[in-house]
């Protein structure tokens, strides 16, 4: 088992290298050139060469990337081009921010579906049942950013119970995390329900009942934990997406994480920048998986002797 | 044991993220504790009796690129940096010249100025102003890429005594104290600055009526007083400034009082902000032109009866309601009244499709003809449609290309378009800020100039006003210029935008500045 | 002394006409349609039928396990020493599953849970029905493995580390850990390879006699029915056609369904001879034909089985039979019995 996360660690490296590789040429592919961007419209012609060279933009692509990783193995992210500051101090200030909100929204998530999927799963057939699924469709549906903006409207401006962006305290945590909240409860409700049909069916589950095992004891001991693997799997790629998808509620709710970072760096071409993002959400991303990996051992016993 | 190991390796990483998930949040939370009382207090609306608001805190919708003003040149970072610094001179809003840190100005001759500097001036960390501050800086800015093209024409500062200077310029230079007056052009403390070096955008030390305090990337930086001002104890006691990128977060930001004043208000919510009785826009004439810009060195365009026709074909006003809700005021020429220049009577080019029609036929297109336009950003988008069905009604068939900002501006400076909707702030409000980068054919591309315009005689005129140094001769040369380019017909202009401001309604000490050059430290209520 | 006579022989379980429906939206499937059943202490019942003949419906019904939806016990009465198990509330229910009488089921692939370990399925019914503490039902748990022949020492391992026969054996286990009155077991070694099957059947028995643990075994394996059974129930289309003992049914066989059952089993002594398998299918249940449900297939059939359902002619104290054949119509059988 050891071995195993060993082996899973490691792999992170070429995930990084692979990932910054791509991204490096799909961005020097794009029109758009960030010192004209950075100068502003008022910039002559001899001030955009010399930051050009100054910053080795004219050199081949090649080059600039080998010489962007000598510098990532040593750990150093480089400097953002528009604001010259280094680029992991800036990383290190909003990305917290940004895994803060996505902890925050992914356990609402995992407390209004769970049971709602349980609810759901062991009352099917019922009007209860009926109204959770059409609930979980609308929520999948409905776009987060206007989700977000009508929370606002009634909860900020019309009752006043939270303030309407910003990023101080926990008040400020509770409508972003209820936006992006929800929308992955809608999926994650979904699939509890799903999984839990499929468990409830099984052989075993009557066994125990023929036990004389009390029905609520059933769902929550036997059931669930044989549902749990798909439920993890689903709880896993949703942090993954509400990660990389932050940028619309930072942006509603003003909120200076990293998705925010992430997009203003991709619409400057601030390369550097851009990459120390997306280098940092694999490598998160990687461990998140491997944390669920992980779990998938300790839920199911059959899975951690495959690790073996 | 290896189990146990990899238990402990899979709880660490969870509580490591649940860790700076958890307590990241707290470090913001003390220095935000008084803005959070603050707000509380105001959501309720009633002022009778309540102790009055000390910390103004105004909403923009993008956050600071630094705060060195020799570092960058965008107008988030000028919003900040105009309350931290001083200028030797500035525009007030009546766009006249007045001295900032120097007292008085004269001409020694066509090439040199001498200015007298104010006395008893400290920097925010205490030390004192002098003369060899305003060499230094000079020569700093020199050196930054954004900001030198202001002062590269100055070759020499000559430091004659503690609160004297003279600037000696290699050519007679016209808006000398235009580009003086500039937001990039700031005097910067020679002592912090080569004391922090690189790192002196972290340590912001000016002579301005704010000092810095903080700065939460992405969030948000926040002023205090200078008590030592100069001009006198600011009103203003705290100054923060708030990054709400969504503009209608930042109007309900606003409604809810946990912001007192906003700029860049979205064109929707300008109404909403009118009709509120606990808020107030604030609206005043800019020194921004937007145009259509078409393409001098392509087919068709190159021809002056296509361009002629264009400009006959356009319904100004039907452009202004649709793009920005009527706000905004036609524009018959290049620069708006506010800017030094500004001739109101160029040929002018009424909404008049008939003989749009006509002109097309004596130019060889009597059916009209295909072409593209190009636009970025949800204003201009608007404008571009209601231009294409101009068009459209006098044979001209004009696909619109919606693009992203920055491919628009390498595309447009490649000169890769027939027709795009740009604009142009006249930070200096001079016709030379406005002018030269725009049609002088040296500017040719990313400078300033997509029409590609080239005249020979406008070329000298722009010239002459550059190196005129006598006010009162300067505005003829723009005017002639004006002239030639409105008859020579090298761009559309459209209109001239309006500067706005929301705020709440019993806030005090709002003035607005055309060029958008708002100082925020005589707000209070 | 009457009384202690009396309990040794009072049935343990008894069904009285039950009828089970499956209600799905376009039919009713008729899955039990009055079914008589008695179990006496200490014996045996076989319950012998097709795929598709009932047997598992009237088994889950005793422990009341029937899904509803879809699954209705229209009619019909339950007793268990005397009391109607369709009386009770699922609390009381709960109480007596797993406790008085216990279930083991057809597939022990899928019947154990897989995330938890085989000690902790086998104590979690001691610890709800014996009222042991967690460690104390655990080692009750550990001498139920040694009983059906499992090391303690696997009390920790997950099912899946465990061969077919020996999780049915940790299924067994876990039925008589608490010692029940009434065990039902469905076709529990039809899973398991035929020297296995030996072993489990064999273990079953042992159990029953330390115990004295009633049971219903059901099966469509003759072969089983010999050798473990006292007597037999044959159910066809979820009724009893024809009841015994091992004699009235293997010798004195009366009904043509449970004739058929025994010429269609090969035999061992002529290989060359053809099976006689009995022709058709099993009938839909939710479209039975009208009158005796075998008629279809029956080689006696007349016409009047397709007009009037049989009721049941008791042809000795043990031995009873529901064939219009025995109730004094025109319906002739000639000979009983295995056809040499």
């Amino acid at each position: 088992m050891f071995k195993y996360i060993l082996k899973r660690f490691l792999m992170v490296i070429p995930v990084i290298i692979g990932v910054s590789f791509l991204v490096y040429f799909i961005i020097s592919l794009t029109p758009g050139d960030p010192v004209k961007m950075m100068l502003g419209e008022e910039a002559s012609e001899e001030s955009i060469q010399e930051v050009r060279d100054e910053l080795g933009l004219d050199k081949p692509i090649i080059v600039q990337y080998f010489k962007y990783i000598s510098k990532l193995v040593r750990g150093d992210l480089g400097v953002s081009y528009r604001s010259k500051r280094p680029v992991l101090g800036e990383i290190v200030a909003r990305f917290p921010i940004t895994l803060k909100l996505t902890f925050w929204s992914m356990l609402v998530a995992i407390i209004i579906a769970v049971p709602l999927g349980i609810i759901s799963a062991t009352k099917q057939y019922t009007l209860t049942d009926s109204i959770c699924s059409v609930a979980a469709l609308i929520g999948a549906a409905v776009p987060n950013f206007w989700y977000g903006l009508m929370l606002i409207i009634w909860f900020s401006l019309g009752l006043g119970w939270f303030p309407s962006g910003g990023y101080e305290g926990i008040k400020s945590m509770v409508l972003p995390s209820i936006t992006l909240g929800t929308t992955a409860a809608a999926i994650i409700t979904r699939m509890t329900r799903s999984s839990m049909l499929e468990v409830v069916r099984q052989d075993y589950i009557r066994t125990a009942k023929a036990k004389g095992v009390n029905k609520k004891v059933v769902i929550r001991k036997h059931a669930l934990r044989n549902a749990l693997i798909p439920i993890v799997t689903v709880v896993g790629l949703q942090f993954g997406h509400m990660l990389g998808g932050m940028v619309l509620t930072e942006t509603v709710f003003s909120i200076p994480g990293m998705g925010r970072l992430m997009v203003d760096s991709i619409k400057s071409k601030d390369t550097p920048m851009v990459l120390g993002c997306i280098i940092t959400l694999a490598t998160v991303f990687s461990l998140v998986n491997l944390c669920i990996d992980i779990l998938y051992a300790f839920i199911d016993p059959r899975i951690k002797s495959v690790y073996k | 044991m290896k189990k146990l190991i990899s238990l402990l390796i899979v709880t660490m990483l969870l509580i490591s993220m649940f860790v700076t998930g958890c307590s990241s949040g707290d470090t913001n939370a003390p220095a935000n504790n008084a803005n959070e009382s603050n707000s509380e207090e105001k959501s309720d609306g009633n002022n009778e009796g309540k102790p009055k608001k000390t910390e103004i805190v105004f909403a923009q919708k993008a956050d600071i690129v630094s705060l060195d003003p020799h570092a960058t040149n965008d107008s988030p970072s000028a919003n900040l940096t105009r309350q931290i610094y001083s200028s030797l001179v500035r525009t007030n809003v009546n766009m006249e010249y007045e001295g900032d840190l120097a007292e008085s100005w004269k001409a020694l001759s066509p090439t040199e100025w001498e200015f007298k500097l104010r006395q008893g001036v400290k920097w925010h960390d205490g030390s004192d102003f002098k003369a060899s501050d305003v060499k230094f800086s000079i020569e700093r800015q020199k050196q930054g890429p954004q900001v030198k093209h202001l002062v590269n024409m100055i070759t020499e500062v000559k430091v004659i005594d503690d609160y004297t200077v003279v600037l000696v310029t290699d050519e007679p230079c016209g808006p000398l104290l235009a580009n003086l007056a500039h937001s990039a052009s700031r005097i910067v403390p020679e002592k912090a600055c080569t004391e922090y070096g690189d790192k002196f955008a972290e340590h912001p030390t000016g002579t301005g009526p704010m000092k810095f305090v903080e700065w939460i990337p992405g969030d948000r930086v926040v002023l205090e007083r200078n008590e030592d001002y100069f001009e006198g104890l600011p009103a203003t006691e705290r100054l923060v400034m708030r990054v709400i990128p969504e503009g209608t977060s930042r109007t309900i930001a606003l409604e809810t009082g946990e912001v007192d004043l906003i700029l860049d208000v979205e064109p929707i919510d300008k109404v909403k902000i009118e009709n509120n009785p606990d808020l107030k826009l604030y609206e005043e004439m800019s020194n921004r032109t937007e145009w259509l810009s078409l393409n001098n060195k392509k087919a068709p365009f190159d021809n002056k009866l296509v361009r002629q026709a264009i400009n006959y074909a356009i319904d100004k006003e039907s452009v202004i309601e649709v793009a920005t809700d009527g706000r905004g005021m036609v524009a018959n020429t290049v620069i708006g009244p506010t800017v030094l220049g500004y001739n109101p009577n160029v040929k002018a080019y009424e909404y008049n499709p008939e003989k749009a029609k006509q002109l097309l036929a004596e130019a060889g297109f009597p059916d009209g003809f295909s072409t593209t336009l190009w636009s970025s950003g949800d204003v201009r988008n608007r404008a571009a449609e209601v231009i294409q069905s101009n068009l459209a009604e006098v044979g001209i068939t004009a696909e619109i290309e919606l693009m992203e900002w920055g491919a628009y501006l390498d595309k447009t400076s490649a000169g890769e378009h027939d027709m795009h909707l740009l604009g142009w702030s006249n930070l200096t409000a001079d016709g030379d800020g406005g002018m030269y980068p725009n049609f002088h054919s040296s500017s040719q591309g990313a400078s300033g100039n997509r029409s590609f315009f080239e005249n020979a005689e406008v070329d000298k005129l722009l010239e002459q006003g550059r190196v005129e140094t006598d006010f009162s001769k300067r505005p003829k040369y723009y005017q002639d210029a004006q002239d030639i380019i409105m008859e020579e017909a090298a761009m559309v202009p459209l209109y001239f935008q309006p500067t706005e401001v929301g705020a709440r309604a019993d806030l005090q000490g709002v003035e607005l500045h055309p060029g958008s050059l708002h100082r925020f430290h005589m707000l209070h209520y | 002394m009457e009384s202690a006579i009396k309990e040794k022989y009072m049935s343990t379980v008894e069904i009285e006409n039950l009828v089970v429906e499956f209600k799905t939206d376009d039919d009713i499937v008729k899955a039990v349609n009055g079914v008589n059943l008695k179990v006496e202490r200490g014996k045996t019942l076989g319950l012998v039928g097709e795929t598709g003949a009932g047997k598992t419906t009237t088994a889950l019904s005793i422990l009341r396990l029937i899904p509803n939806p879809p699954g209705i016990i229209k009619e019909g009465k339950i007793t268990l020493d005397g009391h109607n198990l369709f009386d009770y509330t699922e609390d009381e229910m709960d109480k007596i599953r797993g406790n008085k009488v216990s279930m083991i089921f057809q597939d022990p692939m899928t019947s154990l849970n897989p995330v938890i370990t085989v000690g902790e399925q086998i104590a979690e019914g001691i610890q709800i029905h014996q009222n042991l503490n967690k460690s104390e039902a655990m080692k009750k748990a550990e001498e139920m493995l040694e009983l059906v022949g499992i090391q303690k020492e696997r009390a920790t391992e997950y099912p899946h580390q465990f061969s077919g026969g020996m999780k049915q054996r940790v299924v067994i286990a876990i039925a008589l850990s608490c010692n029940p009155q009434l065990l039902i077991a469905d076709e529990p070694t039809t899973a398991l390879d035929v020297t296995i099957q030996a072993q489990v059947l064999e273990l079953m028995k042992n159990l029953r006699e330390k115990y004295n643990t009633s049971m219903i075994m059901i099966t469509h394996d003759l072969g089983i029915v010999a050798e473990v059974c006292d007597e037999v129930s044959i159910m066809y289309a979820g009724k009893i056609v024809e009841h015994g003992n091992l004699e009235d049914i293997f010798e004195n066989t009366k009904h043509p369904y449970t004739e058929g059952l025994f010429n269609s089993l090969p035999n061992i002594e002529d290989r060359k001879s053809m099976l006689k398998p009995i022709k058709g299918l099993m009938p839909d249940p939710t479209n039975l034909p009208k009158g005796c449900a075998f008629h279809p297939r029956c080689i006696y059939a007349k016409e009047i089985c397709s007009k009037r359902e049989p009721v049941v002619t008791q042809l000795s104290d043990t031995h009873y039979v529901c064939c219009l054949a025995y109730e004094n119509t025109e319906v002739k059988i000639n000979g009983g019995g295995l056809i040499e």
